[in-house]
């Protein structure tokens, strides 16, 4: 390819991204600050936010909205009896794309994974930090009440939990991942259906999917159903509209053997921006593939900004799961607990200095070494997010 | 409205409802599915070989199902990854299989015969009671399937298997203790290993696997082709692909690095090279090559034969941050093997490699390098007295593995040491509890595995997809099984 059709080539690529950019209104990115966030940081949540009709005049008014999200920490880790360990990680990079025309609405949403898992040696190019899709779909709005979306499609408890509990770069909440146990999937393979109830009453999801998560593919005929509810009881009345009811059913199956797995979870919340705390339970029907194990998961949290002239933020979780309730099984015990401490140093940029302590009883410490350990972790948030806008 | 969303979420629920699978038999075909899934998708008849030969008898089973194993350890309610005895500190250097069939005649580098671990696909680092439980449970396991033909025998011996885990254990705990790197070339007392001696010595003498896997065209020494055992029609070597072929000599050269004491390049001229499919149990869908190679001079009577396996993944969690011991598996194989060894070139030609993109061990091909198998427990080598004589050497062998410092780090030893001696008596009968009640479980399992292979087929239930065939060109060096035998 000789010299001059290249700068031909650039040449056409720029006048088209200027003429683009003539026909769209495009905006700074939005911060917490802006009455347009779209990932405010004080809610930095396990998902990204919808995407608000574009205002622009036309045929077809659409409305772009890009983002990044980052988490990065270094982590000292002190096992129980052994050496200790440190490492810097990207516990979270993503890069997504929300787009909405007129009332149809979608996004894809890519996220940084090691190539291999956990002890594998095996991955691309060695162990790769790689991207994959995390969220791909596709949805339609009716009356701005119900959304349906179909794809790899963000499941509702897990967003409902998070986005209250507000610091997924210290901690997941205790379903999404406690030790080794990972008790429900953030998204999947399927469809789902949401409500907004008119009145911020709240806010109830159905969703139909595969059931392994989005990161592996349909094993069974049987399709895991979801449903949940986030509703704000007291929503007439706005200074106690950051109360917060959280109820959750999943019926579900995994693995070529359908191996049970149903949740049911509740939670209740105080989920003011500025503060919040919570109490949440699961009850766990079926626990790794093996659908006759059972457990029981209590959490607790709460987070605040105390002060109005120094943006400290101080937060902390608790989770308490018993493994094995089953009839006839002895019963084991995993606690874990995060406690953080951290500023805001600009609006899309929050740091925290954590300290993490995960203890186990005899039965799972002794079939899992290295599962109790203190961790003590230096955490980067970052959140940006633009918008633009045009019409067709 | 209210009628239609509830009628809405009937339905929802109904297609959701799992198969009315039994607890256990869904958590063992989720286990192995879980980690055969890649080759079951992709290689699919090799699976369907693995699953077959797995049903055919329960010793098979249990070789082939460390992924369940796996998940039972994780798992407090079921026991077997509980102990009192908990080692603090690092993990030691683990076969992670370490079960009676993974151990077997290695011929040194001083041409001696020894009794060595000899498979070393899971080798990793595990917790000290993982390898000893897999080892205590394999040995129960020995005691009710030995002596096939003889019901008395096998009832006497299924009456002392408790005590071939105390045994086993004792030895364990010797071998921690005196943490010596004794070689074992013979075991007097145990005439199982014994009659593996005088057979492997036999065949070391004759180079029978020359004979047996060879012939001479024109002076020049091919493989053979074809089913070579017509008791075993599964088994066979086939012809390569030529453009695989051409790719050996730099994987050879490649192996040969990694020897502790490589011979000339000239050593590791190519004379010939085949497929091998059909063998093992666990590793039956892993890619295998045999090579026959120069040797030391032109002569076919020293010509050597190579078997190049398919490396994969150990399959140990993470444990222990980091997490992952080795830079690859290659590495993670060499060190293990090193480590477990009594002298490190208990096989001289163990080594390993990458060929066409497959991380590849290497080791030579001989008959001499003879493995304990149940089916030869019987007779005088099926009482009592020579189980338990099995199981205490095999016990010694494994805490002498242990023993073993590793590459960077500080030996496990120690920490083993005072968990296990704070209370001699209770850890002995511990073990005990846990290999009989767990060899129980492994034999129900083999019976629910035959169950779901009837009823799922070989695949297991997982979906066919044929977005998953491999390319033509690695259709071509995975190649076609022999016809899968029924299995029952």
């Amino acid at each position: 390819m000789g010299m001059t059709r290249i700068v031909r080539i650039a040449v056409v690529v720029f006048v088209g991204l200027a003429a683009s950019a003539a026909t769209a209104r495009a905006q700074q990115p939005t911060t917490a600050d802006s009455p347009q966030a779209v990932t405010p940081d004080t809610f930095a949540g396990e998902t990204v936010g919808d995407v608000r009709a574009p205002i622009a005049r036309g045929n077809i008014p659409f409305a772009f909205e890009p983002g990044v999200q980052l988490f990065g920490e270094y982590r000292l880790t002190l096992p129980r009896g052994a050496d200790y360990f440190h490492e810097f990680d990207v516990p979270r990079a993503w890069a997504w794309m929300s787009f909405r025309a007129s009332d149809v609405v979608g996004r894809v949403l890519l996220e940084a994974t090691r190539a291999g898992g956990e002890g594998s040696l095996i991955g691309v190019g060695g162990d790769s930090l790689v991207l994959r899709l995390r969220e791909a779909w596709a949805g339609y709005r009716l009356a701005d009440l119900v959304e349906l979306r179909i794809g790899v499609v963000p499941l509702p408890t897990n967003i409902m939990l998070t986005a209250i509990w507000g610091n997924r770069a210290l901690a997941p909440i205790g379903l999404r991942q406690l030790g080794p146990y990972v008790l429900i999937q953030p998204s999947d393979l399927g469809a789902t259906a949401r409500l907004d109830i008119p009145g911020e009453w709240g806010t109830v999801v159905a969703a139909l999917t595969s059931g392994e998560g989005y990161a592996a593919r349909e094993l069974n005929r049987g399709k895991t159903f979801e449903l949940a509810a986030q509703l704000h009881p007291l929503a007439p009345f706005r200074a106690l509209r950051p109360l917060t009811l959280t109820l959750a059913f999943q019926n579900g199956s995994t693995g070529t053997g359908s191996a049970r797995a149903n949740r049911w979870v509740g939670g209740l919340a105080w989920a003011d921006p500025r503060w919040g705390v919570g109490v949440e339970s699961a009850w766990i029907l079926g626990l790794e593939d093996r659908g006759d194990r059972e457990a029981v998961l209590l959490e607790a949290w709460g987070r605040v900004e105390p002060l109005e002239v120094f943006p400290l933020l101080l937060a902390a979780r608790f989770s308490y799961l018993r493994a094995d309730t089953q009839e006839g099984a002895t019963m084991s015990s995993l606690v874990t607990f995060t406690g953080a401490i951290g500023i805001r140093v600009a609006a899309p940029l929050r740091v925290f200095v954590a300290v993490d302590t995960r203890l186990a009883d005899e039965e799972f410490a002794s079939a899992v070494p290295g599962l109790e350990r203190t961790n003590l972790r230096l955490i980067v948030e970052g959140n940006l997010a633009g918008r633009f806008e045009g019409s067709l | 409205m209210n009628a239609r969303a509830v009628l809405v979420a009937c339905v929802a629920t109904l297609l959701s409802c799992a198969d009315a699978t039994p607890a256990r038999e869904a958590t063992l075909i989720a286990a192995i599915t879980d980690a055969d899934e890649t080759h079951i998708r992709a290689r699919p008849g090799f699976s369907a070989g693995k699953y077959a030969r797995m049903a055919r008898d329960a010793y098979s089973f249990f070789r082939g199902s460390v992924p369940v194993y796996r998940g039972d350890f994780r798992d407090p309610s079921i026991g077997v990854g509980v102990t009192r005895f908990p080692a603090e500190g690092p993990l030691p250097p683990g076969l992670g299989d370490p079960h009676l069939e993974n151990f077997g005649l290695l011929e040194g580098g001083d041409g001696v015969l020894a009794l060595e671990p000899n498979d070393f696909d899971a080798a990793d680092r595990y917790p000290y009671h993982w390898d000893l439980r897999r080892l205590t449970t394999s040995l129960v396991l020995a005691c009710r399937l030995g002596n096939v033909e003889d019901a008395t025998a096998r009832a006497a011996l299924v009456a002392s298997e408790q005590d071939v885990v105390r045994a086993t254990v004792e030895g364990y705990a010797e071998g921690i203790a005196s943490a010596a790197r004794t070689r074992v070339v013979g075991v007097d007392d145990a005439p199982l290993v014994v009659d593996l001696f005088r057979r492997g010595r036999r065949d070391q003498l004759a180079r029978a696997e020359l004979s047996g896997l060879t012939t001479l065209v024109d002076g020049q020494r091919r493989l053979r082709r074809g089913v070579l055992d017509s008791a075993d029609p599964e088994e066979a070597l086939q012809e390569l692909p030529i453009h695989s072929v051409a790719a050996l000599p730099g994987a050879l050269m490649r192996y040969r690095a990694t020897l502790l004491i490589a011979p000339e390049p000239a050593f590791f001229q190519v004379l010939d090279a085949v497929r091998q499919v059909g063998s093992g149990v666990a590793s039956w869908p892993r890619v295998r090559v045999l090579v026959v190679v120069r040797g030391a001079t032109d002569s076919p009577e020293d010509d050597v034969v190579l078997e190049l396996k398919e490396a994969l993944d150990s399959g140990a969690d993470g444990w222990l941050p980091p997490g992952s011991y080795a830079d690859d598996l290659q590495d993670r194989i060499l060190r293990t093997t090193r480590e477990a060894w009594a002298v490190p070139d208990a096989d001289p030609f163990w080594g390993v490699t990458t060929w066409l993109g497959f991380p590849m061990q290497v080791r030579r091909e001989s008959e001499a390098h003879k493995t304990l198998r149940v089916e030869r427990i019987e007779g005088d080598e099926g009482n009592t007295a020579a189980m338990l004589a099995l199981a205490r050497t095999l016990g010694a062998l494994l805490g002498r593995m242990h023993a073993t410092p590793t590459l960077g780090a500080e030996s496990a030893r120690a920490a083993i040491a005072v968990a296990i001696t704070r209370d001699p008596a209770g850890f002995v009968d511990d073990e005990v509890s846990v290999a009989v009640r767990y060899a129980s479980r492994v034999l129900d399992d083999y019976a629910l595995f035959r169950h779901a292979l009837r009823e799922r087929g070989a695949t297991l239930g997982v979906p066919a997809d044929e977005r998953d065939r491999p390319s033509a060109d690695l259709r071509a060096v995975l190649g076609e099984p022999e016809p899968v035998q029924p299995w029952e």
